[in-house]
């Protein structure tokens, strides 16, 4: 190593130093995005990746009449804004890989900075894991968002300071509601280990508090209802050969089997994946011992039980989260308890990175990989780019240049759709995202189960409630909508003769192949 | 271990976030990382048997995830996904 001269001179060797200092450093973020493209695959191609959840749309509106329970507020404004310069398909493809960045830098930050093979570890681990991939093929990037922002914000809630903590917890305040409470359930036991304990609880939560009141203000005055059946319909299960607990400690057992990353069950699989997480528990367990003073430490233990008690209430004890969800609606984030596992995949990350040290320990970064390979190549085929037709261009385009007030109704009465567009994947009604009027449509869901049948969540938005009565009541519904204040009605899929007896009196705006646009 | 009980020396006894998590994830955890590492490794280190131990570890690995990846890949009779009305199947 050369001196540091007045001259500002430097001997190659230095120079090779600072690069390989540099690339070492830049090592976790390099680690993340090869892991994002290769986990995302076919869905960076152009189009747009559906599935779920996750619907991006062409051109979205920014000015929205969102009404009903706020369920993508603020990520769909977020996505919206950052739509106007840049076309949204590539919005939503920086969103995706930015997750895996975020996340496995996060994760990284918190191991010792002149340990790389520990913070590569912790990097392939907390961006490669069982939690992400479920989540991932659920189409909940805006809860992703969340986790990966998560190491981040134990980070500065350990480290303290406002401004640092506000920073570290715009990833959560982006993706809403659900990403903002996985995150304060890390948090929170954190700032309550720090040494001025009250002083930094008041100040986390008030950061969380107003960085909440987007979703907050309109979800209180939103008058929704949360059918406790959501706990049936969306508890933790079993799914893998090791039962609920076992796929719940692999960091899986999400409720929607369409959910699971294609060959997870496999026996082979399923063991090792439980066997590295004991390893990583382990591994944490040491770290704790060594460190009980550190609140981070600490702090993310007592998350990462709470996280797992959650998880495990839906499963084991449903009355419990069922009851206090008929006492008060607000209790309904409790219903899919499995979300809450995000501090223990933090856990386990750093866990398994304790024991990576030197050349043999770098090899460890394969680890993740290779205990669930079949996420690679967006879960072989699970995720891939497709446009919309263009149809549903033309009609986003004549309904929101209209400016007369009225609401519109997407009909099938259901929340979701096939389109043969989409390849088959499951998506939710991208009606509920084209438009910059107000949009009716079901948001009752149904998840079929295999040992109760088909079980109804019903309809948290009241207007949803009003305007289903009256499509399902006798005889033609077209006037009572209008008086309702609805001016359009969107019908999907082709299966329009079920509806047009109902709407007689409607004006066709648009008909194409797979859409046909009604004025009341 | 000189250079290590020179660490363990620097550490602060009382508030460990004294200089900020900064020192806690890059000077504190690396003590307790190093703890956690000396008291694991209190017997002589064979470093031949550790890559013995990692080639056998890695070489499972490989062999299990190249039948999940051949089981998933190979041709099947359902689509992978299932047209479906519903939000999922439990």
């Amino acid at each position: 190593m050369s001196k540091r001269g007045g001259s500002e001179t430097r001997s190659p060797e230095s120079s090779v130093e600072k690069q390989r200092s540099l690339l070492v450093r830049l090592s976790p973020g390099l680690l993340g995005v090869l892991l994002g493209a290769l986990a995302l695959g076919p869905a960076l191609g152009p189009g747009f990746a559906l599935r779920y959840d996750m619907v991006f749309v062409p051109d979205p509106p920014i000015f929205r009449d969102l009404g009903g329970f706020p369920r993508a507020v603020p990520s769909d404004l977020v996505v919206a804004v950052l739509s106007y310069p840049i076309p949204a398909m590539v919005v939503q493809k920086l969103i995706l890989v930015g997750i895996f960045l975020l996340a496995a830098t996060g994760a990284a930050a918190l191991m010792p900075a002149d340990r790389t093979a520990a913070r590569l570890v912790a990097a392939a681990f907390y961006a490669w894991n069982l939690y992400l991939a479920q989540r991932l093929l659920l189409g909940q990037w805006a809860l992703l968002l969340g986790y990966a922002g998560l190491p981040w914000a134990v980070r500065a809630a350990a480290q303290g300071g406002v401004r640092r903590f506000a920073i570290a917890l715009i990833p959560a305040a982006v993706g809403g509601f659900q990403a903002m409470l996985v995150t304060l359930l890390a948090v929170l036991p954190v700032t309550a280990r720090r040494a001025e304990r009250w002083r930094a609880i008041g100040v986390t939560g008030t950061v969380a508090a107003v960085l909440s009141l987007p979703w907050l203000i309109p979800a209180l005055r939103s008058g929704a209802a949360t059918d406790p059946a959501g706990v049936d319909a969306f508890a933790a299960r079993a799914d893998g050969p090791f039962g609920v607990v076992g796929s719940l400690l692999s960091l899986g057992g999400i409720w929607n089997a369409e959910a699971g990353v294609p060959g997870q069950g496999f026996w082979a699989s399923a063991t090792i994946r439980l066997l590295v997480s004991a390893v990583a528990v382990w591994g944490f367990v040491r770290l704790l011992r060594h460190g009980r003073r550190d609140p981070a430490l600490f702090g993310l233990a007592v998350a990462a039980l709470l996280g797992l008690a959650i998880a495990c209430l839906g499963a084991f004890v449903p009355a419990v989260p069922k009851g206090l969800i008929s006492w008060w609606p607000g209790f309904g984030p409790l219903r899919d308890g499995q979300v809450y596992l995000a501090p223990l995949a933090l856990v386990l990350a750093l866990g398994l990175a304790s024991f990576a040290r030197g050349r043999i320990g770098l090899a460890a970064v394969a680890v993740p990989v290779l205990v669930l390979p079949t996420l690679a190549i967006g879960a072989f085929g699970r995720l891939a780019a497709v446009d919309y037709p263009a149809e549903w261009r033309q009609v986003q385009r004549i309904v929101n240049a209209d400016p007369a007030p009225g609401a519109l109704v997407s009909l099938p009465w259901r929340a979701h759709r096939v389109f043969r567009w989409t390849g088959g994947r499951v998506i939710l009604d991208p009606a509920t995202k084209l438009f910059a009027r107000r949009v009716i449509w079901n948001d009752t869901l149904v998840v079929e189960s295999r040992e109760h049948g088909p079980i109804r969540v019903t309809a948290e938005d009241p207007l949803t409630r009003r305007v289903g009565a009256l499509l399902a009541g006798p005889g033609p519904a077209g006037a009572r909508l209008a008086a309702a204040g609805i001016r359009y009605v969107l019908i999907s899929d082709g299966n329009e003769n079920e509806f047009l007896l109902k709407l007689q009196d409607a004006t066709p705006i648009f008909r194409g192949e797979g859409l046909l646009l009604l004025r009341l | 271990m000189t250079s290590n009980d020179t660490k363990f020396r620097d550490i602060p006894s009382g508030n460990f976030l004294y200089h900020g998590l900064g020192k806690v994830s890059g000077y504190y955890l690396d003590h307790v990382l190093l703890s956690a590492h000396c008291a694991a490794t209190r017997r002589r280190e064979k470093p031949v048997l550790k890559v013995l131990v990692a080639v056998a570890i890695g070489a499972v690995l490989a062999g299990v995830a190249s039948v999940a990846v051949i089981n998933v890949a190979s041709p099947s009779l359902q689509p992978p996904d299932r047209p479906l009305y519903n939000y999922g199947t439990r």
